[in-house]
């Protein structure tokens, strides 16, 4: 839906620069909201979710100097099920399907999963996660 | 601004700076052990940053430019580069943290068989989740650990969680009620 929103915003803004100005203007927009757009897209993915990480400092903040103990760091991100919520969501946003044998991986899962595969090997990370 | 040559080196510098941003922090990557740590990423933005400032710069310099197009050229180069920045430490932050890259990455590993909740439970069970994330909080300094307790320490975190705290209220989104105790 987003990608829709800012896709239609785009046609709107090529349209009435390249009506404007020099069409090479209107390709220095393009670029700038082109990584803006993405950057938000990827931000409000950060938003909409919620990351045990932040979830963790700001428990940890919240008790101050009497601390955070490692038990309860443990119940904290243990009494919610990650992975059921994480495989809800990825089969909601059809990446992965479930088989007879269990889950298995869309084409989309397969091509996002790639891209990522890639990524590590380019950037010589583990698997991480 | 005349020269559509100059014009065409502004428009390319950020992609230019990225490129650069992204090959230091390869070769950084395999030459260290620190691998994605977060000091690295803002090193080798900088030196993107600084690639794509002198581009621009020369550029608008060969065609004798005016304050206007500096500060237009400036004002657009900075958010192209700040943006690709971002986008390209979300890339490396996914491979690192998540949870959902991982699941794809061990089903993709595990072929037609497929994988069930369990076995991806067994796998990677809620307490490792906390335990690698404790490990990288300490490493970025943003919780210190003094025997079994963990204490606040550094405020990027704090304040990203803040600022994310505040943007999920603007839009309405849910709040974990946990995080608010």
């Amino acid at each position: 839906m987003l990608l829709i929103i800012f896709g239609l915003y785009l046609m709107l803004g090529i349209l009435g620069l390249g009506l404007a100005a020099d069409w090479t203007y209107s390709l220095l927009f393009v670029q700038c909201y082109g990584v803006l757009a993405l950057s938000y897209i990827s931000f409000y993915s950060l938003i909409e979710g919620e990351s045990p990480s932040l979830v963790l400092v700001m428990a940890v903040y919240a008790r101050r100097e009497k601390g955070l103990s490692l038990n309860e760091a443990n119940q904290l991100l243990a009494s919610e099920d990650i992975m059921g919520i994480r495989l809800q969501e990825l089969e909601r946003d059809k990446l992965i399907w479930m088989s007879d044998q269990g889950y298995q991986l869309t084409p989309r899962g397969h091509l996002l999963g790639g891209l990522f595969h890639c990524g590590r090997l380019i950037l010589h990370l583990d698997k991480g996660g | 601004m005349k020269s559509s040559n100059a014009l065409m080196v502004i428009m390319a510098a950020p992609i230019i700076g990225q490129i650069i941003n992204t090959t230091f922090h390869v070769i950084w990557n395999h030459a260290t052990k620190a691998k994605g740590h977060l000091g690295s990423i803002i090193f080798c933005f900088l030196m993107g940053w600084l690639v794509q400032i002198l581009l621009t710069s020369g550029a608008l310099f060969q065609c004798n430019a005016s304050t206007n197009d500096w500060v237009g050229a400036f004002t657009l180069n900075s958010a192209s580069t700040i943006g690709f920045g971002y986008c390209y430490f979300t890339f490396v932050n996914l491979l690192k943290t998540s949870l959902r890259i991982r699941i794809l990455a061990e089903i993709e590993q595990n072929g037609s068989q497929g994988m069930t909740a369990n076995a991806l439970r067994r796998l990677y069970d809620a307490k490792d989740v906390t335990t690698m994330r404790i490990i990288r909080l300490r490493n970025w300094r943003q919780v210190k650990q003094w025997g079994d307790n963990l204490y606040p320490e550094g405020w990027a975190f704090l304040t990203l969680g803040r600022v994310l705290r505040l943007l999920k209220t603007i839009m309405s989104l849910p709040i974990t009620p946990k995080i608010l105790t």
